[in-house]
């Protein structure tokens, strides 16, 4: 008959590697689980990535559009259609406000 | 016996036991025997293949993507962007997988404004890859991409663009499909422009998508470096206009302007006409390209006069008031004879300058001497690159001084045999204008320039004296009147120089037009510099250049809120100029080198005063207040301004409604007067 002593001596072993195993279970199902996770992650990071770069894309174009628009010369003709032109000498007055 | 009896069942007890225990330590042996191989197994994988594996599993799931960034962009002074990168579609086909090549190329012919054979020819190529069309507006692409096409793909590829097309087109220059440099500020540049590659390690699932599973590569700046020009749009613009009617008006073959800042050497505005977009280098002849303003060097003919009289001056072989006989315009020296355009007879070294005697010119070259000139040459930076960084830049044409005949030094007195640039022009005249002191030209405000120290060429009292003359020649009767700006001294000079025949065999008909100005004359804040070449029947600098950098001028006062006011021109208004028995007869001419004159028209009261926009007639502002009622109100702070008077407006509109003093009442004078203006409605 073995001593009640070793008797949970061995008991308390079982439960530690009991544990140990369904610890390194759990462990491994939650690697596992942040794997899928990190994947999907990196999917929505990609589909992010692209509509960045999309209308990064569109901004650039977009401010070369707002340049051509606002481009010297195409502003001069559409002053010359109004009658406007830059001012001559004797066609600036300045006023001090009080 | 029970003893004896007992005794064979232990036996076979413990033999069963023995057995047992045998077969479980035998058991336990190769258990722990396959354990021992398993970590063996594991160990032996783990440490002595595991690079090997761990390679080969990384070349399974792992690849290793290289991204390009987009090239930096140009912008001018005040950011504005001149040159930008952008990615666009480029499509290309796979002729072998083109399911029906007559109708896929009635398509793309119809898409992309490409003639059917053209594309049927690329689409039955036995090439396995082939371009149908680079570089294409994105509603064009996506067009493609609704229509399904087999064995056709669309592409990334980057694009230049230009938005301000045409400004400053020689200057910015241009990109190759591969996104290197070919021209102008986009060759000089390249390497800080151009986009630099970084490589991904990304993670490919199943079905080869990539996905980014780590930062590596992330944070590497693929983009490549910006550069800011000195140049600024708007003045760039206004300097392109001013030249482009100059060579058109006058039936020029091209021009160059040049506009810089006297303080910094910023150079403002680089104008080249014929004008050059960018956007569709490939579409025109490769002269077109040619940044003239940077590359061409020519003879100045007598804007040259300035830098000769402030080298006699530093020298002091001549005074603003030594007298010089200009021999009634024609004077027969070594074997050659100089010639004026109208007979001169003495004239002070200041009215040599004003009335552009090439005469008087050449006998104050005769008696500076060679060296003398030559080293103020050399110290203005003539017969080197000014060191912009415009490729190609030309050093100009100053021969080595031993080789000067007497007759050389006296045509190079009046800027003739000898070849400059325009950076050297603008580098000289803002030595001139900054009290004597060379200083480096600038292009680039990023990256900088490192400056050179500033030197001293000239005293400051000689560059005055200079500024003087050359204030005369616009402000007096000189040959530069046209370059007049109401309320704002010019200092300005005319050059008409006769163009080389290429057979080499002398001078021919072609002149080349020149004006270059300093503005204000007083202390000058900008430099302009303007040539015309070959124009005709008009040919003088004073009649072709002159009013067109008077164009530039008044655009670039305006632009920077130096044009003066109504008033100021009231207090400033000189004098007229043009009355009998002044130094300059009613038609001034102005002097080329052939001795032929083209008088200047002067047409109206003031002609050598250029039209300005039309200013509509204020109402009379007599003795009385007159009435204000219906008036913009605009035009009533005119009127009200006029006499001194700042009128303080009340309510809302923008027609004068009534007015306090009442019409017909006198002006009010005292100090706590006020002068009432009530507003209404909007002007009719």
């Amino acid at each position: 008959m073995m001593p009640s002593n070793t008797k949970k001596e061995n008991r308390g072993f079982s439960f530690l590697v009991f544990a140990s195993i369904f610890g390194s279970l759990g462990l491994g199902l939650m690697l596992v689980w942040l794997n899928i996770e990190r994947v999907d992650l990196a999917y929505e990071v990609r589909t992010h990535q692209t509509e960045l770069d999309k209308k990064n894309q569109y901004i650039t174009k977009l401010n070369v559009e707002r340049d051509n628009l606002m481009a010297p010369a195409r502003l001069r003709e559409l002053a010359r259609d109004l009658d406007l032109g830059p001012a001559q000498p004797g066609q600036i007055r300045r006023i001090k406000a009080e | 016996m029970a003893l004896l009896s007992a005794r064979p069942r232990k036996t076979e007890s413990n033999r069963r036991q023995d057995l047992s225990r045998s077969m479980l330590v035998v058991v336990m042996v190769l258990l722990g025997l396959a354990w021992v191989g398993l970590w063996a197994r594991g160990a032996w994988v783990q440490l002595f293949m595991g690079a090997e594996l761990n390679r080969l599993a990384s070349k399974q799931y792992l690849s290793a993507e290289f991204e390009r960034g987009v090239r930096g962009r140009i912008l001018d002074r005040k950011g504005r962007v001149l040159a930008s990168g952008a990615e666009s579609k480029s499509l290309y086909a796979r002729p072998l997988e083109v399911a029906h090549v007559d109708s896929t190329a009635r398509i793309l012919s119809r898409l992309l404004d490409l003639p059917v054979p053209e594309v049927i020819k690329k689409l039955t190529t036995r090439k396995n890859f082939v371009w149908i069309k680079r570089q294409m507006e994105d509603k064009v692409a996506a067009r493609i991409v609704e229509a399904h096409l087999p064995g056709l793909y669309l592409t990334t590829e980057s694009v230049r663009l230009y938005p301000n097309d045409q400004l400053a087109g020689q200057l910015l220059g241009f990109v190759g499909l591969d996104d290197t440099g070919l021209e102008g500020m986009e060759k000089a540049f390249n390497d800080r422009l151009a986009a630099k590659s970084a490589e991904f390690v990304v993670q490919r699932d199943a079905s080869g998508r990539k996905l980014y599973l780590d930062a590596q590569g992330q944070e590497l700046d693929t983009r490549g470096q910006d550069v800011t020009l000195t140049i600024d749009s708007h003045i760039q613009n206004s300097a392109e206009q001013a030249l482009a009617k100059a060579v058109t008006q006058n039936n020029g073959k091209w021009g160059v302007a040049v506009v810089a800042d006297v303080e910094t050497g910023d150079i403002l505005a680089w104008a080249n006409f014929p004008f050059f977009n960018p956007n569709s280098f490939g579409k025109v002849k490769s002269g077109a390209w040619r940044d003239r303003a940077a590359l061409n060097t020519f003879e100045p003919g007598s804007t040259f006069k300035p830098i000769l009289f402030a080298a006699a001056l530093q020298n002091q072989v001549i005074t603003p008031s030594t007298l010089f006989f200009c021999e009634n315009g024609k004077w027969e020296t070594r074997g050659h004879t100089i010639r004026d355009t109208h007979p001169l007879g003495w004239l002070t070294a200041r009215g040599v300058l004003v009335q552009s005697s090439n005469i008087g010119s050449a006998k104050i070259g005769l008696e500076l001497g060679v060296k003398r000139y030559y080293d103020a040459l050399r110290r203005l930076g003539f017969g080197e690159r000014a060191g912009l960084p415009t490729p190609g830049e030309s050093p100009g044409i100053l021969r080595d001084p031993k080789n000067w005949a007497d007759i050389d030094l006296a045509t190079g007195a009046f800027g003739q045999g000898i070849g400059v640039t325009t950076a050297q022009m603008t580098r000289a005249f803002l030595c001139l204008a900054n009290g004597g002191v060379i200083k480096q030209l600038r292009l680039t405000l990023d990256p900088a320039v490192t400056p050179d120290a500033p030197q001293r060429v000239f005293e400051e009292s000689v560059t005055e004296q200079v500024m003087e003359m050359m204030t005369a020649v616009v402000e007096e009767d000189g040959t530069g009147k046209r370059a007049r700006i109401p309320g704002v001294q010019v200092a300005g000079k005319t050059g008409t120089a006769q163009k080389a025949m290429h057979s080499g065999g002398g001078y021919g008909e072609e002149y080349l037009a020149s004006f270059v100005a300093l503005v204000p004359a007083k202390k000058p804040k900008y430099f302009f510099m303007l040539l015309v070449d070959g124009p005709k029947p008009q040919y003088l600098g004073g009649l072709v250049a002159a009013p067109a950098v008077r164009d530039i001028a008044v655009e670039t006062l305006a632009y920077s809120g130096m044009v003066p006011e109504g008033l100021q021109l009231a207090a400033k208004a000189p004098a007229p100029s043009n009355t009998p028995g002044a130094a300059g007869a009613a038609a001034t001419s102005e002097t080329n080198p052939n001795g032929q004159a083209q008088a200047q028209s002067q047409a109206g009261s003031d002609p050598s005063l250029p039209d300005l926009l039309p200013v509509k007639p204020l109402p009379p502002a007599g003795k009385t207040v007159p009435d204000m009622a219906g008036l913009p109100v605009r035009r009533a702070v005119e009127v009200l301004v006029e006499k001194g008077i700042v009128p303080v407006v009340k309510g809302r509109g923008m027609v004068v409604a009534r007015q306090k003093p009442g019409p017909g009442e006198p002006w009010p004078t005292g100090e706590n007067d006020v002068f009432i203006l009530w507003l209404a409605g909007q002007a009719g």
